[in-house]
């Protein structure tokens, strides 16, 4: 087969999964992701279908049968299954803490995935036809993306309300997605409907989803930073003692030595400053502004892990009402630590 | 309440509390506003994050035309909030 004709396919399977993520990666206004992030996700997706070969290939034999029924009752779980493996890492270490960033890298995880079982592929049936390629470059590369993405999409929406780290989330969204894969591979027996039901229904379902996702992103920065400058003015002004966050830090000199409740206010007011930070540089990127260089960044962060220790476990559970540093205010903890 | 409109020095004077139910006023009334200006403070009470986002986009469009926004008469606190967020370099202060 003449190279130009394997460029072909291989542009063909592999180019609508790559301008879709591209578009993602432009439609994310305030630059949550960074492209070598991307990049390391669709590296992962290619990884992810490696393994999945080898234990899709083991599980056939062992489980004794037909191919099409494989297809769509087992393989669908194993791949759901490794594809997730990588987001469940950047969910839990708060890598990615929103829908917008987790459908992106949900997105690209399951394009290398695809593009790594497109290459299988051509070099297995060089000689099928063109159509084949468009079948596989429109339909199942983008089912791969689409629905890791919605798998993200689906734990950071439900995970919301549960706390992302309880498993619950994941079940669920698993179940639905390796549903969604193993509908689209039964309906593989008509390759076009298979292709245009993909087509018709993911970018619905990706844009409802990010819609909802941008929404939530700009009530959490917004509340977010008028919350923070709030209290850092109460504190400033040393008129924290008379509010809610007041009494409560005074009710905690019963259960812990003054100078442990003097660091606990030294965290609170770090907690802000850099939360500011964190929420002022998406305010800005918004815009395509770059924040001004904070040469104390750094410090502060320091200052944050060590005042973390002083007060101890102990003090953090009792700060954690007032607490800014979770969920998604964890992720900051990233974004200043790639500033500073 | 507030109230935005322009002095009698040619600088734009914001009163009272710039928060989600104003930003459209605001925003309408900064989408007139060229080249350089003045925006004065004074008698700001309080600027929400959906005011912030106002001014940076208006300091957006007017650097791109060579102009841009000089914030003037800052609260302290309103002052070091915009320090802390990373918006010295963005914007002029007075």
């Amino acid at each position: 087969m003449p190279p130009l004709n394997v460029a072909a396919r291989a542009a063909v399977a592999c180019l609508p999964v790559l301008l879709f993520l591209t578009s993602l990666v432009l439609l994310d206004t305030f630059r949550l992701v960074r492209r070598r992030r991307v990049a390391v996700a669709l590296l992962a997706g290619g990884v992810a279908a490696l393994a999945t070969y080898f234990v899709n290939t083991a599980l056939l034999d062992l489980t004794g049968l037909p191919p099409w029924r494989f297809a769509v009752l087992v393989a669908p779980v194993v791949e759901e299954t490794v594809k997730g493996a990588y987001l469940a890492w950047l969910i839990s270490t708060r890598r990615a803490a929103f829908m917008v960033d987790t459908a992106i890298l949900g997105f690209a995880v399951g394009a290398g995935f695809a593009i790594v079982e497109n290459a299988y592929y051509l070099s297995q049936l060089p000689d099928a036809p063109l159509l084949v390629w468009a079948i596989r470059g429109l339909g199942t590369a983008l089912m791969h993306g689409g629905v890791t993405a919605l798998l993200g999409l689906m734990v950071q929406g439900f995970g919301e309300r549960r706390g992302v780290g309880s498993g619950r989330p994941w079940l669920g969204a698993l179940l639905v997605a390796a549903l969604l894969h193993a509908t689209f591979n039964r309906t593989m027996v008509q390759p076009i409907v298979a292709t245009a039901l993909t087509l018709a229904f993911l970018p619905g379902a990706m844009a409802v989803a990010w819609r909802l996702g941008e929404r939530r992103l700009r009530r959490w920065l917004g509340r977010g930073f008028d919350l923070d400058s709030e209290l850092l003015g109460l504190i400033r002004d040393g008129q924290v003692t008379s509010t809610p966050v007041g009494r409560y830090l005074q009710s905690l000199r019963d259960s812990f030595r003054a100078d442990v409740v003097a660091d606990m206010l030294c965290l609170l007011r770090l907690q802000c400053e850099l939360s500011l930070r964190a929420k002022g540089t998406l305010l800005l990127r918004e815009q395509g502004f770059a924040p001004a260089r904070d040469p104390e960044l750094a410090a502060k962060l320091a200052e944050v892990r060590w005042l973390e220790k002083s007060v101890g476990h102990a003090g953090l559970l009792a700060l954690r009402p007032l607490a800014r540093w979770r969920g998604a205010d964890a992720w900051q903890r990233h974004l200043l630590e790639e500033q500073s | 309440m507030f109230a935005i409109g322009w002095h009698d020095n040619g600088s734009v004077r914001l009163e009272g509390r710039l928060d989600a139910a104003s930003a459209p006023q605001a925003r309408e009334f900064l989408a007139e506003v060229q080249g350089r200006c003045r925006l004065d403070f004074t008698r700001l009470d309080y600027i929400a994050s959906a005011g912030l986002g106002i001014l940076i986009a208006v300091q957006r469009r007017l650097r791109d035309g060579g102009g841009g926004i000089v914030l003037a008469g800052l609260s302290p606190h309103l002052r070091e909030v915009l320090s802390l967020a990373g918006f010295e370099g963005i914007f002029e202060f007075e």
